[in-house]
């Protein structure tokens, strides 16, 4: 047992901004060490990468072969570079919540929270690891999108404009996505069960949308450019569409849904017994 | 050092953990027994801060688990050696650990080394065997050359060269002056590791006592081998003694020392062939003091 160091190590850390930063660094480390370490991680990123990529891709083929019609009004603005984001956003989502629930379905959140008992940096640490991950292949797969989508569109004679309102657009679309990512790992904290975490975001993101059909019509033209999916889709659209929130605006109520979701979900797993 | 002081946990209308108190020193290996639901998992929990006291609280070298700046170098606990992710690798998962308190990778190969897990390490523990799970919980609990160690039945599922390798651990970390705190039902282990013991029954203190005490506290127990038990035990007090099931030549007597049986057959004329002081098991003591605070009692047992 000479491994073992005589005079145990007594850390005598005082608790100033600086060693807080540190403290939440190390916490990031760790957590961004298990992200990688799991491999439904990089199935989620295997899927987004070929969602959002292959969509552009896809589309910009179908106008090279000559099966879709070679004309902007068909092909829209972005050339359909974000045609697979709806796919997208429930594979981010499910990384998110997996990131969290995994650990607590494995009994490994515990580990963890004897490591970490004041338990912020955690949930903090996790938001970050996935966001980080999350936008950085976003970003990847949107670019290779586009461009593909563009230079298989020019082959075909089409040429795609492209504005600030589209770049707003794509840079959009990887902001929403890790913007989703987040919300999936706070309804993971909050709920503890991928099932019931991915029902809550699926409710949240789709189901409220059914309360556009039912509230009288003053109602819902004040309360539905608020809900989490339309303040969002404000951002990854080139052109407003009618009674919305303006881009950044709705990006910035999205933005909310996140914060509020990973706030709330510290609040609730510092009280808890894991 | 651990202090409990005075703690207590409800589940509803279940009270798992009932006012609750006591001290385990540093230097010595403490023994945590107590029968099933006993409340021996929550308490250890409570210690590391997992879960939250309704009343009272614990204090380790004198701080909150929750106020400790490095815990991992305060304190190793093993609670559960099955709650690691199964498809993340054991140095991944070690690895892991370690980045939240700016621990090396050297550290996690060493303590890898010495749990004798380095070639598996890159395999998923979903694989491993209970044992393989134990050292690798035990690992965990050493990565940060803690002052206190806390280990929930660590000896479980180990072969017979783990649980040597346990006992030995864990002495030689007392040796170090570290406080040890472990838990287990292999009384037998329990009897060879531990020097002091904290026995808890329904969520009660029963008994805090050096092993010694323990074992010492019971009535004597005498083994007489004699061609003449019959007689023998129509001198003895009734009910005091029984014959052994194979062979009706040895008796075991309770409640008379050794000396007062050699006095009776000398007096008698019986012929004794060997009469000795059995020692009493820790198993033994144990079973007598907790056996008004078992809460799943066997029929068999009660029966008996």
């Amino acid at each position: 047992m000479t491994a073992i160091a005589q005079h145990p190590t007594t850390n005598t850390t005082v608790t100033t901004g600086r060693a807080i930063g540190l403290r939440h660094r190390r916490v990031f480390a760790g957590e961004w060490l298990k992200l990688r370490a799991t491999r439904s991680t990089w199935w989620s990123v295997t899927l987004a990468v070929l969602g959002l990529a292959g969509a552009g891709v896809f589309a910009g083929a179908g106008v090279a072969v000559g099966a879709l019609q070679a004309s902007a009004a068909e092909v829209g603005p972005l050339g359909g570079a974000l045609a697979g984001l709806g796919f997208t956003e429930i594979v981010v989502a499910v990384l998110g919540i997996l990131a969290v629930t995994g650990d607590y379905a494995t009994g490994a959140i515990r580990t963890t929270f004897t490591a970490v008992p004041s338990r912020t940096p955690v949930v903090l640490g996790k938001a970050a690891a996935v966001a980080g991950l999350v936008a950085v292949v976003s970003f990847a797969s949107i670019a290779i999108s586009y461009v593909g989508s563009r230079l298989l569109m020019a082959s075909a004679g089409l040429h795609l404009t492209l504005d600030p309102s589209i770049v707003r657009s794509l840079a959009g679309a990887g902001l929403y996505l890790t913007g989703i990512a987040v919300i999936g790992a706070g309804l993971g904290w909050l709920l503890r069960s991928t099932a019931g975490a991915l029902g809550a975001f699926l409710g949240l993101l789709y189901g409220l949308q059914v309360l556009s059909l039912v509230l009288p019509q003053r109602v819902a033209e004040v309360v539905v450019p608020y809900l989490p999916s339309n303040a969002g889709a404000t951002i990854m659209q080139p052109v407003a569409e009618p009674g919305s929130l303006s881009p950044w605006a709705g990006f910035a109520v999205f933005a909310a849904y996140a914060v509020i979701g990973l706030a709330s979900a510290t609040i609730v797993v510092r009280r808890r017994d894991a | 050092m651990i202090e409990v002081r005075g703690i207590t946990k409800r589940y509803g209308k279940q009270t798992a953990v009932d006012d609750l108190s006591f001290t385990v020193r540093p230097g010595v290996v403490t023994g945590f027994l107590g029968p099933n639901g006993a409340g021996k998992s929550t308490t250890m929990r409570m210690i590391v801060g997992l879960t939250r006291p309704d009343a009272g609280d614990v204090l380790v070298d004198g701080k909150r688990y929750a106020d400790l700046a490095a815990p991992l170098h305060e304190v190793g606990a093993l609670l559960d050696a099955r709650a690691v992710h199964p498809r993340r690798s054991a140095y991944s998962h070690l690895a892991a650990l370690a980045a939240t308190h700016g621990i090396g990778r050297r550290r996690v190969d060493e303590v890898l080394d010495m749990v004798g897990l380095r070639e598996v390490a890159r395999r998923r523990p979903g694989g491993f065997s209970l044992g393989m799970s134990q050292r690798l919980g035990i690992a965990a609990a050493l990565l940060g050359d803690p002052a206190v160690v806390i280990l929930d039945e660590p000896v479980n599922g180990l072969d017979p060269e783990g649980i040597r390798w346990v006992r030995q651990l864990l002495k030689s970390l007392a040796a170090q002056g570290r406080t040890v705190f472990l838990s287990s039902h292999l009384m037998s282990e329990m009897a060879l590791t531990a020097d002091q013991l904290v026995v808890v029954g329904r969520g009660r203190l029963i008994a805090d006592v050096a092993m010694s005490e323990m074992t010492a506290s019971q009535k004597p127990t005498v083994r007489v081998r004699t061609p003449e038990s019959d007689r023998l035990v129509t001198l003895l007090p009734p009910g005091s003694a029984t014959y052994e099931s194979t062979n009706r030549q040895i008796l075991t007597v309770t409640g008379l020392d050794t000396e007062r049986i050699a006095e009776l057959t000398a007096r008698h004329q019986i012929p004794v062939y060997e009469l000795s002081r059995v020692q009493t098991s820790l198993e033994d003591a144990y079973l007598a003091l907790t056996e008004h605070d078992v809460e799943y009692a066997t029929t068999l047992r009660s029966a008996a």
